[in-house]
Order: C-alpha cells, then structure tokens, then sequence
C-alpha cells in the first residue's frame, strides 16, 4: 500500500480485521429435497434457483442470516451481503465476521475491489481461481479510522447506484439499437403490404429444396472444387460463413448435381432451426444445398435483396412459425414455405427498400459497437472507483 | 430395508460377463424374483390349506422347488453340502430348471392360470448367467427378500418400478416400456375406473397402467367381492414383446395383482371386425408404440390401412371400447395434424365414433431419450364430438432426465379439466368449426398472452436518446462527487 501516510490510515492483514468462518461441507446424502433450512451453495449465490435443504440442527456460526457478509471462494467467487433469511451456507463460502475497527459495507467494497486484484494475480484466462483461507487472510487492507470508514463507504454507495443505472441503460439502448433495423424493416414492409397488397412466395419464385448427400458419404474439410452448404455455415446476418464448410467429391457432387443454389437465389432453413435466411456469397455460386434447407430461385422483376430482407421480417417469421409442424424435429415443408406471403413491390420499390437496409445496418453495427464500449467503460469506471477509494483519494 | 439387497444385486449382475445393460439387468433380476416370489406364493397357500385341512399340491415340486435349488437349507441355515455352485449351477438352471417351467405351458389346464403364465415366462426367456458363482450370490441375495406382507410387496415393487424407469432412461429400447407416472395418474384420474370395470391395455409394456390404476382404485374400504372383483376380473393386457411381456407380469405381481390377466400375443393381429361385445372393456389406458411399421398382412385387420402402429391400436381401442366407455391413449401430436389419408380418415373415425372431450397436449420431452411430442387424447364411446376441450401443459421449465414430469405439474389440468373451462393454458373447439376437408386438431392456443406490442422504430430512438442523457447526468454527478 503506497499511501498509507495519509493521516490515520494504517496497513492491517485481513486476519487482523475480520474472521473468516468456513461453511459446512455436506455429503451428497445430506442434501434433501425439503427440509427446516435451506442450504445455500456457491451455485445460488450468483445465478442458480435450485435450492437444497437440511434437517441438521449446527452451531450458530453455520448459519448466516440477513445483512451477514459473505465470501464465495471458489470457481465464481467475490463478496455479497446476504438478503435472503437464515441458511445454512455451505463449504466453498465463508461468512465474514468483521472485527469493531471495521465498517461491514467498508469490507464488503474492499473485497469487491480485491476481488479483481486477484484476477490479476492469479492470471488473465486461469478457469478457475481459487483462493485458500491462509492466503486471503494474510492480504493486506488500507485501513482508514472508523468514521473515514463510513465516509468513504457512503460516496460509493452514492456513485455505484447512479452507476448501476447508467450500465442498465446501456444494456438496454444496446438492446434497442439491435431493434432499430429490425423494426425499421417491419413499418417499411407494412407500409408497402398496405399500398400494394401482397404476393405468395410461390408466385414469385419456385421453391426448391436441397438434397442430403448419398448415404455414407460425408462433407471433408479438404476444400474441392464442390463446397457443400448445411444449416451450420448459414450465418446470423443471412450470408455463408466458410469457416467450418464441408467439401464433397466429384464423384458424389455428380449424383447431387442438380441440388445446387445460385447466388441470385435466397436460400432458407427449413428443418431443426427454421426460417434462418440469406443469399450465398459469389464464391459459393453453383455450391450444393443441405437438405434442410430450401432455395427460392426468383422469376423475373424480383430482387433477390429485396427478398431477403422480406425473409427478415417479424411477419415473415410468424408465417413461418404458423406453417412449421413440429414432430420428432420442426420442419417446414416446401408447399407451406411456399405460401408465406410478402408484400409486393415495383423494382423501385425494391431498390429502395434495400438501400434503406443496407445503410440501416451499417448503423446498427456502429451503435452496437458504441454501446458495447460504453458498458466497458462504466466497468473501468466502477473499479477506478474503488482504487481511488482504497488509496485513500477519495475526497 | 431391501434397497440394498436390490443394489448388491446389481453389483453382482454388473461383474457378469453374459450381462450387458439397463435391460438384462431387468430381465436376470425378473426371473429370480419371480420364482422366489412363487415360493413364497406357495409357502403361504400350503399353510393355509393346512390350517384349513385341505390337501394342497404344489406348484413347482421335487428339486424344482426354490428351497431344493436356490436356497437349500438345514435348521434354517444354508447348506452348503447340497448347493449346486459354478457350471452344475448353471448347467442345472439351463438343462433342467429352464425346460421343467417351460413345460408347464402344454400342461396347464387354460390360460389364465399361473401355470401358464410361468410356462411362457420360461419359454420366452433366457437365462444370461454364464457364472454359477455371481448367479449364487444373487440367488442368496434374492432369498433374504420377502412377499409375505404387503408392506414388503409395496417396497419390493417401488424398487422393482425405479428399475424400470432406469431402463427406461437407459435409451431408446428401454423407453419403449416406460409411460411416466405423473401422466399415468393423471389420465386415470381423469378415466376415473370403478370398480366392476374392466380396464385394458392393449400394448402394456411394463403395465404402468394397470399398476397405478390398481393403486387407484384399491381402497382400505373394500368389501371382499370388491377385491376379488378388483383381483382377478378388473385388469387385461396384451403385449407382443417377450421381455415387456415379463416385465408387466412381474410388475403387477409386485403391485400385488396375483394372476395378472396379461396375454402375450400382438395385439394388431386381431381383426377389429372380429371383436364382440364380450370382448369389449370400459376403461382403456395406453400408450401404444409409434411408428413401428407392421407388416401388409397385419395392415388388412383394419379398416384405415397404414403402417403406423400408434394409428392401428387406436383403430383397435375405438372398437375395443364398451358403449359409454372411457378411454385415455397417448399418442404422437402429428396425429392432430398430418395431412395423409390414414390420418384424416382415423380423425374423422374419432370424432364420429366417440366423443373426443379433451386433448392434453404434452410439453418436449414428457418422454426421456424419445424426440417425439406427444398428447394424450381423451374419449368416450357412444355420441359423436361436439366439443373439444384442448389444455396446453407448461410446466415452465424444461424436461430432462434429472427434472422429469411430476405430479403437481399435472394437477391443474386434472382439476381443470372437470369443469372444461377458458383459460391461458386451456381453449375449446367446437366439432362444426373444423375443416371438413382435414379435420386438423393441430394445439393453437388462441388465449395465449399476446406478444407486447412492437415500438415504432421512432419510439426506440426516443427510448434510447432518453437514456443516454440521464446516463450524462448520473456521469456529471459522480464527477462532481470526486
């Protein structure tokens, strides 16, 4: 600790400040689906909801109780004030018994800032930290008066709750910012169904299925003059991803030949995940389609973009979903595919909705961007916080 | 008390090289059990003939008896002098012990006595010990197990149950035999058998069925005819399958159903037009088998001809069912809605010659290790459908092997479906406003909370701009904290 001159703070070990009381390993056998207390595992402190019970009756110290801090030590670990009325807490957490030099909420916040020191300590990317009794008892703890103590705490208390807030907000402007183009495309189609009125899928294209290769053949890494296309390389953003591809031989492309799909056509998953929809990049032109996937090869006067981004829709999808049946596997078949209906458009029409698209997208990925930098920022923002506090810089 | 007679058993089972799953597990420990459980059936009808001083012939006599072969015994302890162990052993169960109870099917005077059934237990079984040694071990095991009183009946056939729900588990062959309780109970919750009625099952599997209705409907209250009734005229089964068809015996045995009135023929080789009224039974509870495939020959029996087996039991129940009958059958939910011929005749068949009241459709995975969605179709025999009450079951959570189905995510439906009323989960169909063409039961809830309405993109924007300046704020605040 560097600046411990600062008038009455001092250096203490945590064993000196606090006492860690180690929760009771249960047997397997013990743990029963009902019982007078619940037993809380590192499991429900962060996000699991299943809860364990137990018939024993232990010495006080094994329970803990509301506003009791806490400390999970291990896999997920860090410090919480429990909420959640008397449990029993089990092996793997401590409850942390605060000596009278020290405030709870004091402790609490250096273990939460500790807590990432550790991290580092332990390594960028270790899987699992682990912290044994001896060796967080001996770290040492800026210890400021009781009174700075209380001040200190109160600041942060102030500061993270504005905080809290500020990421809820990116989070859910994050969330909203993916929306936008989402539903952008929706009033943009529901506008054009209402002037134009609307066409089947059938009417505009032929829909055509893909075919599964001949039994014991298999697509190979080994790149071919013949990529084969299944539902896994279809991607998110309605391209191809060639990064796991599979190629086939001449040989077995010869059998299949006649299942290929252009890059003028839109392809669509039909079975499994449905409804995922794209176009093929040019250099997978004439490649050979999965099965579960169906193309439409478009007539004349229709855009495949503009086809695609029909595929795009919150309308689209819920036809989707009314024609799919779902058995062993949800499938969708091609007569019903081919009944889906999209809003119909002149060519003008079309080119407009695409460009309308495609710079929409272009700032969906930048606003997603920012968000996601901000929510990063607010975290380095939090932990400076605590640094500032605990050098005791907090005025 | 016996579970860990039952665990050293399958210890032992597991070091036997003739053994190799969930299923032989089963099978091994079924015929042991089962003919310890004669013995003890036997002990306690000799005491009470004498008691009564009647003559009584045995069953199984001479070195066929389970205290001759399988627990030899002097002053009540074992005696080692005369057990066969090693190859006698198993050369004695495969060359005499096997062919003697086989034999019993040609000499036993009609069917439904027990001397048949074990005859074809012992003829459709084989015994997988191939070492006398593990095959002793477990026969001691056995021995310390005990059917004299119900308590031990009712623990013996809990464990027995647990078993089966393992091979059930096991995979896809197993789970051919396993219904899972909770939708059992419910469905004959909702039949509601009394007694005096036949209940039947035309693919019985382990006879989850006709074990829990037995539960169901034995009362501390009897009268003795009641029981009587309940024992040996109220339960019937048939089952194609040899292993299931021990399986169920055993079973109900241990559910304490002494001769369980089970055939084992295939059910679909019966033609539909052939059954009489005697034939007819009030209650049906099944789950047939899906898909399947019969053969052509076995397709002709019925009028709709399809290769689906679950759509040719169905066939069968409808006629199998006495006028006023009740009936609960699951079976696969493309039923409701596939286009093909069978199925639109088979629903037309349906809601004409019953009254199809309530669909209960069944979340993924009802069924472990099966991919298949399932509903269960409730009928009564005599007017045709006027109305359909469909209930949508959401557990909220998903099934899997450690979370499985439970009884109190089925009581709503159970206590709802007495009255058929509107709700999130459950709507009614009327019989007219079906598609004449199709007639598609296909589960669309129409009372399904709807969706909160989209935003206008120009409502996101505000939403977002709205945050993004108290976000300002809350920074300038903190700011000025420092």
């Amino acid at each position: 600790m560097k600046d411990v001159a600062k008038k009455g703070w001092e250096t203490r070990l945590l064993g000196e400040v606090c006492k860690l009381v180690n929760g009771r390993a249960y047997k397997k056998p013990e743990l029963l689906d009902d019982g007078p207390y619940p037993v809380l595992r590192v499991g429900n402190f962060f996000t699991n909801n299943h809860w364990y019970y137990s018939d024993l009756e232990l010495d006080e110290d094994k329970y803990c109780d509301d506003g009791d801090l806490l400390y999970a030590w291990s896999a997920s670990f860090g410090p919480r004030i429990w909420e959640g009325g008397k449990v029993i807490y089990h092996y793997h957490i401590w409850k942390v018994l605060p000596s009278d030099r020290v405030d709870r909420d004091f402790l609490y916040y250096f273990f939460d800032w500790d807590k990432e020191l550790i991290k580092k300590e332990q390594g960028a990317g270790a899987t699992m930290i682990h912290v044994s009794k001896g060796s967080m008892e001996a770290r040492a703890m800026p210890l400021p008066p009781l009174e700075e103590q209380q001040r200190i705490v109160a600041v942060l208390d102030e500061a993270f709750e504005g905080l809290a807030r500020a990421r809820a907000h990116a989070e859910a402007n994050l969330s909203d910012a993916e929306q936008i183009a989402a539903r952008s495309l929706d009033v943009i189609l529901e506008d054009l169904s209402t002037r134009n009125g609307r066409i089947t899928v059938q009417e505009i294209a032929a829909v055509k299925g893909g075919k599964r290769l001949p039994k014991g053949s298999k697509p190979g890494p080994t790149p071919t003059p013949h990529p084969y296309i299944s539902v896994k390389d279809l991607t998110e953003d309605g391209t191809v991803s060639t990064a796991k591809l599979g190629y086939i031989s001449a040989q077995v492309q010869r059998s299949i030949a006649r299942y290929t799909i252009s890059s003028r056509d839109v392809y669509i998953s039909i079975a499994g995940t449905i409804g995922k929809s794209g176009i093929v990049p040019d250099e997978l032109d004439e490649a050979n389609l999965t099965e579960n996937a169906a193309k439409l090869v478009l007539t004349d006067g229709w855009a495949t973009e503009y086809v695609y981004w029909c595929t795009r829709s919150a309308d689209f999808a819920v036809q989707t979903s009314e024609q799919t049946r779902v058995a062993a596997q949800p499938k969708l078949a091609l007569q019903r595919l081919g009944a889906i209906t999209i809003p119909k458009a002149t060519e003008a029409e079309q080119i407009a909705v695409c460009e309308k698209m495609n710079a929409l997208r272009v700032t969906r990925s930048e606003l997603v961007e920012a968000y996601s930098k901000k929510l990063q920022d607010l975290d380095d923002l939090r932990q400076s916080l605590l640094q500032k506090a605990f050098a005791g810089e907090l005025t | 008390m016996y579970e860990n007679v039952f665990n050293k058993i399958e210890r032992d089972l597991r070091a036997e090289e003739g053994i190799a799953n969930e299923l032989d597990y089963v099978e091994q420990t079924s015929w042991v059990l089962f003919l310890k459980y004669l013995h003890d059936l036997e002990s306690e009808r000799r005491d009470r003939a004498e008691l009564d001083g009647d003559d009584y012939a045995p069953l199984i006599e001479g070195n066929f008896c389970w205290d001759k072969w399988a627990a030899p015994k002097v002053n009540g302890d074992f005696d080692h002098n005369t057990a066969r162990i090693g190859d006698d052993l198993i050369k004695f169960v495969d060359q005499e012990l096997f062919p003697y109870l086989a034999a019993f099917r040609q000499s036993a005077t009609g069917p439904k006595t027990i001397q048949y059934k074990i005859g074809e237990v012992f003829t459709e079984l084989r015994n997988k010990f191939r070492s006398g040694y593990i095959l002793r071990d477990v026969l001691e095991a056995v021995d310390g197990l005990s059917f004299n009183t119900q308590a031990q009946r009712h623990e013996l056939s809990e464990l027995y149950e647990t078993r089966i729900r393992r091979m059930g588990n096991a995979g896809r062959n197993g789970g051919e035999y396993y219904t899972p309780r909770p939708l059992i109970r419910a469905m004959i919750k909702v039949t509601d058998p009394k007694i005096g009625e036949t209940i039947y099952d035309g693919a019985v599997g382990s006879a989850g069925f006709l074990c829990e209705a037995y539960t169901h409907m034995r009362t501390d209250n009897l009268s003795a005819s009641d029981f009587e009734t309940l024992q040996t005229r109220t339960f019937y089964g048939q089952e194609k399958k040899g292993l299931a068809y021990i399986i169920g015996i055993m079973n109900m045995v241990l559910h304490g159903i002494e001769a369980p009135n089970l055939v084992h023929s295939n059910t679909l080789n019966e033609n539909v037009m052939d059954i009489q009224e005697k034939d007819r039974h009030d209650i049906i509870l099944a789950n047939p088998p899906f898909g399947g495939g019969e053969r052509r020959e076995v397709q002709q029996n019925f009028p709709i001809r399809t290769g689906e087996t679950a759509y040719l039991f169905l066939q069968h129940f409808i006629r199998k069912l006495r006028a006023g009958g009740r009936a609960a059958v699951v079976i696969k939910n493309t039923f409701l809605s596939n286009t093909d011929n069978a199925s639109v005749a088979l629903r037309k068949e349906l809601l004409e010659a019953a009254e199809l009241h309530t669909i209960l459709d069944c979340p993924q995975g009802t069924f472990q290790g099966a991919g298949v969605k399932t509903v269960v179709l409730f009928f009564e025999k005599g007017a045709p459908t006027r109305d359909i009450w469909f209930y949508q079951l959401d557990p909220g959570r998903s099934m899997g092997k450690t979370n499985p189905l439970n009884d109190d995510d089925l009581a709503e439906f159970v206590e709802l479906q007495r009255t058929r009323p509107n709700g999130p989960k459950s709507w009614i169909v009327n019989r007219a406003d079906l598609d004449e063409d199709t007639y598609d039961l296909s589960v669309k809830n129409p009372n399904a909370p709807e969706a909160e309405a989209l935003r206008n993109p120009e409502e996101i924007i505000a939403d977002m701009l709205a945050r993004d300046a108290e976000t300002a704020k809350i920074l300038e605040d903190i700011r000025g904290t420092l």
